[in-house]
């Protein structure tokens, strides 16, 4: 049928499968009760096709099981066992040999177990063991091997039917249809059932026209007795024997019979026997023709052998002859009609041999070449994977030459594809094993490096906040392991809750939308790429860690967020280290104030003049020390300054004010200091006021200290030149000498802490070095600019740079910088 | 009203000296100088200062601690107090002027302004 069933579709033994046996086993046996009359004493049965309906649907054991209860019919119909033998050795036969995977054709293996053993084995059987003739036991031979194989075919046709049926798939799981073997079904069953036709016409023909012939001659004898028996007017005037004589005369075959009835339908005469009366006639038989065959005699034959053809003519003419019945022996028309079924029979077996080997060869030439590209197509796969030619075989067939030229290019074309692809591949793997080993050699750096930076705490996130990397510094800091806490916890729980919630409600004002738990922690981060900010790290066993954390969101190549990474630094120490530093600041300022406090009020007070005169050495002395203790103390406030401004804890106090009142004052305050040393101090202020935002006490300070450096460094009677204008968006002050000038060597070094040209010239000129440092330092705090221009001997000019403010509405904006801020000092316009 | 009577509160005895001098010699105010908050609690009352001079830095009993108690006295409660320290941030100062304070001078002083800056505050404050 197909090769790639299995064998038996439906598996043994469920209910379904019992069903259907049972099924199976009353549809044989009933079919092979009825029979489909093909010639004379030719009939089919049909129950061998429903067993191997069963092969095919249940499987071997059930198609045995059926076929030998389908033949143990004719145990009944025909009354010998010999029909069930061979038909069970048919089904088992075919059980046994049919293999669907082989591709095995049920019809020809049908035909070989007929020609080979079925026909031999039932002409012996019917020769021998019924005393058969031996043409009739090779008749009957010949007709069961072609409805055996009738019947196969009609199986396999029902079959192939459901195969090609979609619906069918839901009851039963059919393989695959073969194209030779539907080829081959189809063209034996056309063939066969048109022309078979024919010769069953033929047969039919026959057999009406031989019954036909029997009633003309019936007939003629019917007239020719009837006019005999007219010569004599009366037959009462004649002997029986003189009777019977004539009718001897009229019929001289001795296989007719005839019967005389007076018209009560009593016998008046007879010659011969009549046997489809009895010879016993109660009443007048019904004129016509017909062939009676006497009742319960089976086979066909035997009962066609005893029947007879009878003519029942009612005479009219003849004087007190009711009726003549003529007999007629269907031997001889059985004889006939037994020599032509023989001829049919034999041209129908010769037909079905020649019709199964031209079908065969047919389909075979039709589905063979299909059936070599099938099979050049399995190798396709292998041949374009090796990257050669596949061998697709030509056909003289032109659709079939067509579609192998097609499948040979298109396997050229893949498997020169499929080579380039496989080089590429063969590339791309050694690129991908080269990258991977980069990519391992990376990640090994960087698990290196992240190791090594254990005193920072490194923890990702992925994009819904829970941790998916803990670092060995995160470990060592906070106790937990990273599996305690890695795919488990959100790094919400390393915080405290207070804190989270407070920075939760602030971003929630400032950013004007609602942010809370994890958010909190990334929320700036994705705004400007990252975030810092000290928190509060709880540690495993509950103590708190002060920390400076920086989240920054982790982005793909599209820049969408797939996670966070915050780095924090343990700053306990720092915050020590600022404790100290204030409380160091906060010491220092006081007690090295305290002593200067009294010093330097006392040594005020004493040269005042308001407590009495002193005598002009003491007063000398006194002055020096007065002036000394001033210096200290501007030394105290200097170093105060500078490590204040170093530490980021200087506090300004930044409005946007007019800056020539305030250089004025810085005048004011120096003035003395420049009598001191009989330097004139110019001043060429803009006309226009400047503004600016500063703090007014630090500005004034620096001026102060860039005014004092000039007239230091002035000799006697020089003039320091201030001067103050507009130069584009900024105001500009500038602080001129004429000095000795700064050397070149000094020029990097000027703003530094400590910084002097020389430290000779430091003690004679006086000075702590920390001036211009921070002088720097207040100005850059106030966003401004510091510079000088100098050249050796030539003075210095130094200057000031502020971003100049329009209006001077402003409110004043407490500025607390820090190491980690700058102020802000833009100026804005109400 | 002139500031006349000045209570100064400062534990040590150098600036106390030199103070006494600014503030009697120099401005010619009738002063009370004590060297501890607790010192100047059980003479305040007595002397019914017009104005209080307390140093921030002191032993026990700071500046403000001070200041505290000593506006609990009723005699006292309206009188007002200039801090005098030399630790001073604009945070610090901003605390004391929250504390109550009308002013706060930075050391070391100058002596010779001493009377009139004390002065000048005060009469800031009565005015207001």
């Amino acid at each position: 049928m197909t090769n790639t069933a299995k064998q038996g579709i439906i598996t043994a033994p469920s209910p379904r499968y019992l069903c259907l046996l049972l099924l199976f086993v009353l549809a044989a046996v009933g079919l092979n009760y009825t029979r489909l009359p093909l010639f004379f004493s030719v009939e089919f049965i049909f129950g061998s096709a429903i067993a191997v309906l069963a092969l095919l649907v249940l499987g071997r054991t059930a198609a045995i099981v059926v076929g030998c209860a389908a033949a143990a019919v004719t145990l009944f119909i025909w009354g010998h066992p010999y029909a069930w033998l061979v038909f069970t050795a048919e089904i088992i036969w075919l059980s046994w040999r049919w293999r669907p995977e082989n591709g095995l054709n049920l019809v020809k293996l049908d035909l070989l177990f007929w020609l080979c053993a079925g026909l031999p084995a039932v002409s012996l059987f019917y020769a021998y063991g019924l005393d058969v003739k031996w043409q009739t036991a090779v008749l009957i031979a010949l007709k069961q091997m072609t409805n055996g194989v009738f019947n196969t075919l009609l199986a396999s046709l029902l079959i192939l039917v459901l195969q090609s049926q979609h619906w069918a798939d839901r009851f039963l799981v059919l393989p695959l249809i073969s194209l030779r073997q539907l080829l081959f079904h189809i063209l034996i069953a056309l063939t066969l059932f048109v022309g078979c036709t024919p010769l069953l016409m033929d047969a039919r023909k026959l057999q009406a026209e031989y019954t036909f012939n029997v009633e003309q001659r019936l007939q003629w004898l019917a007239d020719t007795l009837h006019k005999q028996l007219q010569k004599h007017a009366s037959l009462q005037q004649l002997t029986t024997t003189e009777v019977t004589g004539l009718l001897e005369q009229a019929l001289p075959e001795e296989s007719i019979s005839v019967l005389v009835l007076d018209n009560n339908g009593r016998v008046l005469n007879s010659s011969g026997l009549i046997t489809s009366l009895n010879n016993v006639v109660n009443s007048m038989p019904e004129p016509g023709f017909s062939h009676w065959q006497p009742e319960g005699v089976s086979p066909l034959l035997q009962r066609w052998g005893q029947s007879r053809f009878v003519l029942v003519q009612h005479p009219v003419t003849l004087e007190g002859v009711g009726a003549i019945v003529i007999e007629f022996s269907a031997r001889e028309v059985m004889s006939k009609l037994e020599q032509d079924s023989a001829r049919h029979l034999t041209l129908l077996v010769a037909f079905l041999l020649l019709v199964t080997l031209v079908a065969n060869w047919l389909s075979r030439v039709i589905s063979l070449p299909l059936h070599r590209l099938a099979l050049a197509s399995e190798r396709l796969k292998s041949s374009i994977a090796a990257g050669a030619d596949t061998d697709i075989p030509t056909s003289k067939v032109e659709e079939y030459h067509t579609l192998g030229q097609n499948l040979q290019a298109m396997s050229r074309e893949l498997a020169a594809a499929f080579t380039i692809g496989k080089a590429n591949e063969t590339e791309l793997v050694r690129k991908v094993n080269e990258q991977t080993k980069q990519l391992q050699q990376a990640n090994s750096q960087l698990e290196a490096i992240l190791a090594a930076a254990s005193d920072f705490s490194i923890i990702a996130t992925n994009k819904d906040g829970i941790i998916s990397y803990f670092s060995r510094g995160a470990e060592k800091l906070l106790g937990y392991s990273a599996a305690e806490l890695v795919d488990k916890q959100s790094p919400a729980i390393l915080h405290v809750a207070d804190e989270v919630m407070q920075r939760s409600q602030e971003l929630t004002v400032q950013l004007k939308q609602p942010v809370a738990g994890f958010r909190a922690f990334v929320v700036l981060a994705e705004q400007q790429g990252t975030d810092t900010r000290q928190w509060q790290y709880v540690r495993k066993d509950g103590s708190c860690l002060p920390v400076s954390l920086t989240v920054t969101p982790i982005l793909s190549e599209s820049g969408t967020v797939t996670g966070y990474l915050g780095v924090a630094k343990d700053i306990s120490e720092r915050h020590r280290n600022e404790k100290l530093k204030n409380e160091f600041i906060s010491t220092v300022s006081h007690e090295l104030r305290t002593p200067l406090t009294s010093l330097y009020a006392a040594l005020k007070m004493a040269n005042s003049g308001r407590l009495g005169e002193l005598p002009g050495k003491v007063a000398s002395l006194l002055q020096l020390a007065e002036n000394n203790s001033k210096r200290l103390g501007r030394l105290i406030n200097d170093l105060l300054d500078i490590e204040k401004l170093t530490a980021g804890k200087f506090q300004l106090s930044l409005e946007v004010q007019p800056l020539q009142p305030l250089v004025i004052q810085a005048i004011d305050e120096i003035s003395s200091y420049a009598a001191q040393y009989k330097v004139t101090l110019q001043t060429d202020f803009a006309t226009e006021p400047l503004f600016a935002r500063i703090d007014a006490g630090r500005f004034v300070q620096v001026v102060t200290n860039l005014l004092s450096n000039a007239i230091k460094f002035s000799p006697a009677d020089a003039i320091v030149k201030v001067k103050m204008y507009a130069d584009a968006a900024f105001a500009r002050l500038e602080v001129s000498d004429l000095g000795q000038g700064i050397a070149d060597d000094f020029k990097e070094r000027i703003f530094e802490k400590f910084a002097q040209n020389d430290a000779a010239s430091t003690r004679q000129q006086g000075g702590t070095g920390l001036g211009l440092a921070i002088s720097k330092e207040l100005t850059e705090k106030m966003a401004g600019n510091i510079g000088f221009v100098s050249e050796p001997g030539q003075g210095a000019t130094f200057w000031l740079s502020f971003n100049l403010c329009v209006s001077p509405v402003q409110q004043p904006v407490n500025v607390v910088t820090n190491a980690t801020g700058s102020p802000e000092n833009q100026c804005s316009h109400q | 009203m002139t500031l006349q009577r000045v209570m100064h509160v400062e534990d040590d005895e150098s600036i106390r000296a030199v103070a006494e001098i600014a503030l009697t010699d120099v401005a010619g105010f009738t002063l009370l100088s004590c060297d501890s908050g607790q010192s100047a609690l059980a003479q305040a009352e007595a002397f019914a200062p017009q104005l209080i001079l307390l140093d921030v830095m002191m032993p026990q009993m700071d500046g403000l601690q001070t200041m505290a108690a000593l506006l609990q006295l009723p005699s006292l409660k309206n009188t007002p107090v200039v801090f005098m320290t030399a630790k001073i941030q604009q945070s610090e100062k901003q605390r004391y002027l929250d504390v109550g304070a009308i002013g706060i001078i930075e050391k070391p002083f100058e002596p010779m302004e001493l009377g009139d800056t004390l002065s000048e505050l005060y009469q800031q404050h009565i005015t207001s």
